[in-house]
């Protein structure tokens, strides 16, 4: 993007706008109801830019605003009947084509699109933005203890998916990971 | 073996998530180096998540309204009251947290949300050189092509833009205007039966008010800077001319 002065604290946004357009689509699991998502918050980002604080997240911010378009507006519910079908579609479409585990890839993509949205919301902040739990609470406002459940219950629900797909090893990998005693 | 602990749940799946100290996640490696099957249920988690990060590294291009807005936040804030137009005021007027928009959500009907962002909008429009106001105004002939019936507007008020856009039910009509105060307001209208009431009701959101009636089938919503019981009586003054 254009010069833009030091002093904006806005400055070099295109991260925090990639952040921003990926977290939409994955809330609205559409492209263009996404890209309205994005211009709403850009908006509302606009009306509010005195309200942000130099030493907070501005990433952290910006996601949490377009949470909250996504929750207050139409879009939720237009969201629910895409989720499935259409949405993994659209996340593999643009794998490079020589991408190798297309298959595997394609299977977590089916996985995270039919995921409950409070669950992919949180998977996605953490998995994908690589937010702490923390950070990812801010967005959300919710309690850490809860990010980590709904985190939990997702892995949980990619785990079972992708152990339905499994067909060669023959003994599946205990999930259970407390008290292990497999090797002694 | 007897401190080979295994990890908590809550240290595995954090070490999945990248959230431990070094301490912590060395702690967990030491454990699975010892134990393949856990070591391998690791790797699988930590397979999906790098897949979803591969899913999710190619991003449809930019939309050109994007491009814009994200540029114009990039800019340095524009001096405040000042050298602002007014319109501009209340575009970028501070707006209380979303938590104020949702709670009034639940009374008034769903278009005044519609109304509040058009209005915004339509301020924005005000700001952008590339965005050309269309400010002539035909009641007859948006009567004709809409159904939505605009009746005339105090003396004195002058039409600074419309628009017309699409809206689940027909058509939606956002007309700015400014008043003889020289305060920029913008009526929004749909054809649609809503559970707005006949005399005008007003909420807050942020810096701007909105209030919002229904009168034949139409369902209006004024909205401008300032306390809704100002906005309100201007409301009212229109609903009241409106009838007679």
């Amino acid at each position: 993007m254009a010069e833009s002065p030091p002093d904006s604290l806005f400055h070099d946004l295109d991260d925090d706008l990639s952040s921003m357009r990926r977290y939409a689509r994955s809330l609205c699991a559409d492209a263009s109801a996404a890209d309205d998502v994005v211009q709403d918050s850009l908006l509302k980002a606009l009306e509010r830019r005195d309200s942000f604080r130099a030493q907070g997240s501005r990433k952290s911010w910006l996601l949490s605003i377009v949470h909250n378009v996504f929750v207050s507006g139409l879009r939720r519910r237009q969201a629910e009947s895409l989720r499935d079908q259409r949405f993994a579609e659209t996340l593999t479409q643009q794998l490079p084509a020589e991408q190798e585990q297309q298959a595997r890839l394609a299977e977590i993509a089916r996985s995270f699109a039919g995921l409950p949205e409070l669950q992919r919301e949180v998977l996605h902040l953490v998995a994908i933005e690589g937010m702490s739990y923390q950070q990812a609470a801010e967005v959300l406002s919710v309690p850490i203890g809860t990010v980590m459940s709904r985190l939990s219950r997702a892995r949980a629900a990619m785990r079972k998916h992708n152990d339905n797909d499994e067909h060669d090893d023959a003994q599946p990998a205990s999930l259970r990971i407390v008290g292990g005693r497999d090797e002694e | 073996m007897k401190n080979d602990q295994a990890p908590s749940t809550i240290d595995y799946e954090a070490y999945v998530d990248g959230q431990l100290d070094a301490a912590r996640r060395f702690a967990v490696e030491d454990h699975l180096s010892r134990h393949p099957q856990q070591a391998a249920q690791l790797m699988s988690d930590l397979s999906l998540r790098t897949g979803l990060q591969l899913l999710h590294v190619a991003l449809p291009p930019l939309s050109a309204g994007t491009a814009a807005l994200a540029q114009r936040l990039q800019q340095p804030s524009p001096p405040r009251r000042r050298l602002m137009p007014a319109a501009m005021v209340a575009a970028f007027g501070l707006v209380a947290s979303s938590l104020v928009l949702m709670s009034w959500l639940r009374s008034p009907p769903a278009y005044v949300i519609d109304a509040l962002s058009s209005h915004r909008t339509a301020m924005l429009r005000a700001t952008l050189a590339s965005q050309l106001e269309s400010p002539g105004f035909d009641a007859e002939e948006i009567l004709r092509a809409t159904q939505i019936s605009m009746p005339a507007l105090p003396e004195g008020w002058h039409v600074t833009d419309v628009q017309l856009f699409p809206y689940p039910k027909g058509l939606a009509l956002l007309i700015a205007v400014r008043t003889t105060g020289n305060q920029a307001l913008s009526i929004f209208a749909v054809r649609e039966r809503s559970s707005a009431p006949a005399r005008p009701d007003a909420v807050r959101e942020g810096r701007q008010s909105i209030a919002y009636w229904s009168e034949n089938g139409v369902s209006y919503a004024l909205t401008g800077d300032g306390e809704p019981a100002a906005i309100d009586a201007t409301a009212e003054t229109l609903a009241a001319l409106w009838k007679s």
